[in-house]
């Protein structure tokens, strides 16, 4: 109709002159009931009339009237708590519009509601709780729950076009003056809260049972007041709970419990699903709460049934409760709840109306549950989610496109905050968009990324739905939330080479490479873990990713992330690192060695976690690459570092200090600690230059040989050293660094336990065996280098044992790196097999065998010879049979003892290694 | 259904069919609950009160917000719709608050009054001071404005083509919509039990209609279990 515009116009004008007369008898009148009602039944649902009221001071004339009645002066002869009870109605309504909210707050007009909350008088408490809800839902621009669906229907909630977006013409008077612009912020503070809470508790019941899970049965009223009071109350702190700071206070003040008494005793569909929405928010954030929840045995039949409640967004408030009760340890019923709340969430993903929020309780869902993610996969769920997001991100852009067109501002970062995390509720309204449309973004990252992290087929899927650009935008989105989720999908992508050949490395890779260093330097944590996750799957199997990304910068930035607190960080990037080295040219290992320095390296070697420990070993295995140049170039590095951070080192020359056990270093400091926290001493002692290296090395070897031989002896030496029997890593954090060997010592602690842990703790015990197989192939590759470094090896007499006890068909896959030692120790120098000692040779030569007859000599003190000659007979794997051999022959030559027998061998090898030493 | 099909169909003679009912044990207090839903929800209070005092079911609600409703229903079918906006209003605040729709729907019967009471001024003024503001805000509300603002043009607007609008039945739809949002409100089905149970039984007849012949009711008001004929 044309004319529409006209009739508004007139409308206004005479409207005018009413709502003055209504105020000037509130002021003046003597019956203020009657008037505060008659105001009421013409602002209530009319945003025009609220308007026409506030600007004529409605808002300030009501808290006069409020002031007044609770002054002990009132003029007038109305009930006190009838004019209070009216007034708060009237001030509720009026703060459903944005100017009479932002009169309320500047007129300080919110403690008058909140003091009405103490009032004895049910039905001010009433009408107070009600104007507190209708400011906190009118300031979050979040339209009450329950009311809200039936109502939507009313006003479409996407204008059809440009103007009508930008007139502040929203529809239904809960989402008046909506846009992000013109919320007004109402922040409720402790004492506010508290009050709230306590409406939550019927009076006189909350004393009688506190605490305890049997009494969370207590009957709630199911109609009048009290029961509308505490509907009422559910429903305001659930509204509360979507905001951070409200959220926290209402825990604070105890709403959790009460909450869950509402859900469990209240038969009440409102106060049910008011308390479910509440807790579906708090929950998350309420470990304590949730142990409650899990301590009444009815949560589970309550979930159960609220899964089956035939209103879908009370399904879903259910499965976000469920999935958030299933992670924790006292569920008892994680694997029935996770089956009853997967089929509903999936369900819902189908409909319009709940599809937005379904992506994040999803995740949550899945993200514990392997089993789960393939179930969701099977039911087509990847296709969905990703459906889902390629739809977000059109209208996205065509909603930024819509702002800037009109000159309004796109929802602010903050807006997204507040709605970031699970955000049940159903609220589509316009301001709130922002909000909605970031939490569903990565709602579906999230969860796609699970369903992508341990499933081939998945990552096929994902990758059919073509929906990698928007994935790869999602990394710039201005939520951490969503980056993050944006990054464990990139992470769950570089699981699979198949995939990546066919999405992220289309053109090269290069693009990804600079990409991902990006994420690398992002301020999430969760986006730089999965981001180091993604380089350390990429490196190893594309080289063309692993140029890009060194020369993007990421190697730096990786050995940075390596100092980080978060253990999960440390880990992947120090792992990335050792996959960057995996099968690197020697520009690569020179690179490393220049952004790595040595005593970072020796941190992370000593790690509080025992994989990061394990990957800093992978670190150091592949530096030593076998190749007389590359160990030259590691050991190079290791010194350089060393003189560095503690001083010179001498050239003197000194005995073979280390062949008696001693180390002349200390162990290097725990934790992460700025690098060379402990200044090396200068010992002065030129061998001292790879102690360093070797210290760590031969510490993780003695470990696993000690935890073979006492897995021998069994439980006997658990019981005769009860003094070293606590976790080999918090030992070795605990040990002074003294220079009497604290590597050592770490070494026998971690052997008397890890003989324990074999029976008690396997994963301890595999990860001995894991960091000790390292170790044997760093120290095997060291031996490929020159012969001081062959030497060194073998002037350490504890090392050598320690290689000896694994040469030993009971140390399993330990026997096979073991024996590549002994292989590369008694390896006969020059090509010459040295057998006889014939009488051509040159001195250079038989100065290299004499030292190939001391290394195998050194072996055969340990009891090498008798070793080897086991294994090659009793091992396993035929492998290590054939290089054992090749071991004994190359150790019997070596030291002249092809026909001895083992019983005489020591002396004439004590014999042998002193005249060696001589020379 | 097919002549061929009947001989495949299971019959339950009338002896068999009354065992297995009487095998159905439906407990009184069930039966009683069931009877109490329908007179609440349907806002017979005296007669809840009667029922309670005989077979000491509780009704499960305050009685007294039953009046509430039924005087709410009986002002808006009785042509005051101001009055029953002002009762909704002291009973919950939020129902017109909340419910846009309802809101304009209440306001049109309003106007729909003054159009019936002839005061042509009086209605234009209220159109323009309390519908015109809605229906800016809303399309859908605009039609249906235009609509009712349409009666005016007709000297006998009851023989209109818009005369719908001003019949009885517009009152009762008012008045229904407002009774089911109170309802609502208190946390209460919108709907009593009791025609739903029957809805299920028409349905469970169909669905047995294909695989059996059975003793059928055929007539809901007197549940007279009418005898399978003869198949053949």
């Amino acid at each position: 109709m044309t004319n529409s515009p006209d009739i508004g116009r007139v409308a206004t004008s005479l409207m005018v002159a009413r709502p003055r007369e209504l105020l000037r008898e509130l002021r003046e009148g003597t019956d203020r009931v009657k008037a505060l009602k008659a105001i009421k039944n013409q602002v209530i649902g009319s945003k025009f009339k609220k308007n026409a009221f506030v600007s004529e001071g409605a808002v300030e004339a009501v808290l006069e009237v409020l002031r007044d009645a609770t002054s002990s002066a009132n003029p007038s002869e109305d009930k006190m708590e009838v004019v209070q009870q009216q007034a708060a109605i009237v001030i509720g309504s009026l703060s459903l519009s944005d100017v009479g909210l932002r009169r309320l707050i500047s007129n300080e007009g919110l403690p008058f509601l909140l003091t009405m909350l103490h009032s004895a008088d049910e039905a001010v408490v009433e009408a107070a709780l009600w104007a507190v809800k209708m400011v906190v839902q009118q300031s979050t621009c979040v339209p009450s729950y329950f009311t809200r669906p039936p109502a939507r229907e009313a006003g479409s909630p996407l204008p059809e076009s440009p103007a009508a977006a930008a007139a502040a013409a929203t529809p239904g008077p809960t989402v008046a003056a909506a846009g992000p612009l013109s919320v007004t912020p109402v922040r409720l503070d402790a004492t506010a809260m508290s009050a709230i809470v306590r409406c939550l508790a019927v009076a006189g019941s909350s004393a009688a049972h506190t605490g305890s899970g049997s009494g969370m049965l207590a009957a709630v009223p199911r109609s009048g007041r009290t029961a509308a009071i505490v509907a009422l109350a559910a429903a305001l702190v659930a509204c509360c709970c979507r905001r951070t700071e409200e959220r926290n206070l209402a825990i604070a003040a105890g709403a959790p419990e009460k909450m869950l008494r509402l859900l469990l005793g209240s038969d009440r569909a409102d106060t049910q699903v008011a308390a479910l929405e509440g807790l579906s928010l708090m929950l998350p954030y309420q470990p304590s709460a949730c142990a409650l929840a899990l301590s009444c045995p009815e949560i589970y039949g309550r979930l159960f049934t609220l899964l089956r409640d035939p209103t879908p967004s009370v399904r879903l408030l259910a499965a976000s409760c469920a999935a958030t009760l299933c992670r924790m340890p006292g569920c008892e019923q994680t694997e029935a709840m996770q089956r009853a709340a997967l089929p509903v969430l999936l369900r819902l993903l189908t409909q319009p109306a709940t599809r937005p929020h379904v992506p994040a309780v999803l995740a949550s869902l899945v993200e514990a549950s392997e089993a789960l993610q393939k179930a969701a996969a099977d039911a087509d769920a990847v296709r969905l989610l990703a459906g889902l997001l390629a739809a977000e991100a059109v209208a996205a852009e065509a909603e930024t496109t819509t702002a800037r067109t009109t000159g309004q501002a796109v929802a602010a970062p903050d807006a997204a905050a507040v709605s970031s995390g699970v955000t049940p509720y159903l609220a589509t309204c316009a301001a709130a968009d922002g909000g909605v449309s970031s939490s569903l973004r990565e709602g579906c990252l999230r969860a796609l990324g699970s369903l992508c992290l341990n499933h081939d087929e998945s990552r096929k899927q994902l990758l059919e739905a073509k929906v990698l650009r928007h994935i790869v935008k999602a990394l710039e989105d201005p939520s951490n939330g969503v980056r993050a989720a944006a990054a464990l999908c990139v992470r769950a992508l570089t699981r699979c080479v198949r995939t990546l050949r066919g999405g992220l490395l289309e053109g090269g890779g290069g693009e990804l490479a600079q990409l991902l260093v990006d994420m690398l330097t992002d301020q999430e944590l969760e986006v730089q873990t999965n981001a180091a996750a993604a380089v350390c799957n990429l490196v190893l199997d594309f080289s063309a990713v692993k140029s890009a990304v060194l020369s993007a910068g990421g190697l730096t930035r990786l050995v940075e992330l390596t100092r980080s607190p978060a253990t999960p960080l440390r880990h992947h990037a120090t792992w990335a690192l050792a996959n960057m080295l995996y099968r690197a040219d020697n520009s690569v290992r020179v690179q490393l060695m220049e952004a790595l320095p040595w005593s970072r390296l020796r941190q992370l070697l000593f790690d509080s976690d025992p994989r990061v420990v394990e990957q800093a070993l992978v670190i150091l295995r592949n530096l030593c690459m076998a190749g007389r140049q590359q160990v030259a170039a590691a050991l190079e590095w290791a010194e350089s570092d060393r003189s560095g951070g503690g001083g010179e080192c001498g050239g003197s020359g000194g005995g073979f200090a280390s062949v008696t056990g001693l180390c002349t270093t200390p162990a290097p400091a725990h934790g992460h600690g700025p690098p060379d926290q402990q200044p090396l001493p200068a010992t002065g002692d030129k061998e001292t230059r790879y102690d360093g290296i070797l210290d760590v090395l031969q510490a993780r070897i003695q470990a696993a040989a000690a935890a073979m031989s006492v897995t021998d002896v069994e439980s006997e030496s658990a019981a005769s050293t009860p003094g070293v029997s606590h976790s080999p890593h918090s030992e070795g954090a605990a040990s002074p660094p003294s220079a009497s060997a604290s590597a050592p010592a770490l070494a026998a602690a971690a052997a008397t336990t890890a003989g324990i842990f074999r029976v008690t703790r396997p994963e301890q015990y595999l990860q001995t065996v894991a960091h000790a197989t390292h170790a044997l192939y760093a120290v095997a590759n060291l031996l490929t280098g020159g012969a001081t470094v062959k030497d060194l090896v073998a002037s350490r007499r504890p090392l050598l044992a320690a290689v000896a006890a694994l040469l030993y068909p009971r140390a399993g896959e330990l026997a096979l790196p073991a024996v590549w030692c002994a292989v590369n120790l008694t390896w006969p120098a020059g090509g010459g097999s040295g057998g006889g000692g014939g009488g051509g040779v040159d001195r250079l030569n038989r100065l290299e065998q004499e030292a190939v007859a001391t290394r195998c000599n050194a072996l055969l003190d340990v009891r090498g010879e008798e070793r080897l000659e086991e294994l090659s007979r009793q091992h396993p794997s035929r492998d290590v049979q054939e290089r054992a051999r090749t071991a004994l022959e190359q150790l019997r030559s070596g030291a002249g003892l092809a026909v001895r027998t083992s019983d005489t061998s020591s002396p004439a090898a004590v014999m042998t290694a002193l005249t060696a030493q001589g020379l | 259904m097919g002549r061929g099909e009947a001989g495949s169909k299971k019959n339950i003679p009338m002896d068999v069919w009354e065992q297995k009912l009487a095998t159905v044990k439906v407990p009184k207090a069930d039966l009683n609950k069931l009877i109490m839903n329908f007179l609440v929800t349907e806002g017979y209070v005296e007669a809840a009160r009667m029922f309670e005092k005989e077979s000491g079911t509780a009704p499960g609600v305050n009685l007294d917000a039953i009046t509430d409703r039924m005087e709410v229903r009986r002002a808006l079918q009785g042509g005051d719709v101001e009055a029953a906006m002002e009762r909704v209003n002291d009973l919950d605040p939020e129902i017109l608050e909340s419910q846009p729709k309802l809101f304009f729907h209440l306001q049109q019967q309003r106007l729909i009054e003054l159009i019936r009471a002839g005061n042509v001024e009086s209605a234009l003024d209220f159109a323009q001071q309390n519908l015109a503001p809605l229906a800016e805000e809303n399309v859908e509300f605009l039609e249906e404005l235009e609509r009712t603002v349409a009666l005016l043009a007709f000297e006998d607007s009851k023989s209109s083509p818009l005369g719908d609008l001003m019949d009885v039945a517009q009152r009762q739809k008012t008045a229904s919509e407002l009774n089911a949002a109170i309802l609502q409100s208190q946390a209460q089905e919108k709907e009593p039990r009791l025609p739903l149970l029957l809805k299920l039984l028409l349905w469970a007849q169909a669905q047995l209609d294909e695989r059996a012949m059975y003793p059928r009711i055929n007539d809901v008001a007197t549940a007279q279990l009418v005898p399978p004929t003869k198949a053949e």
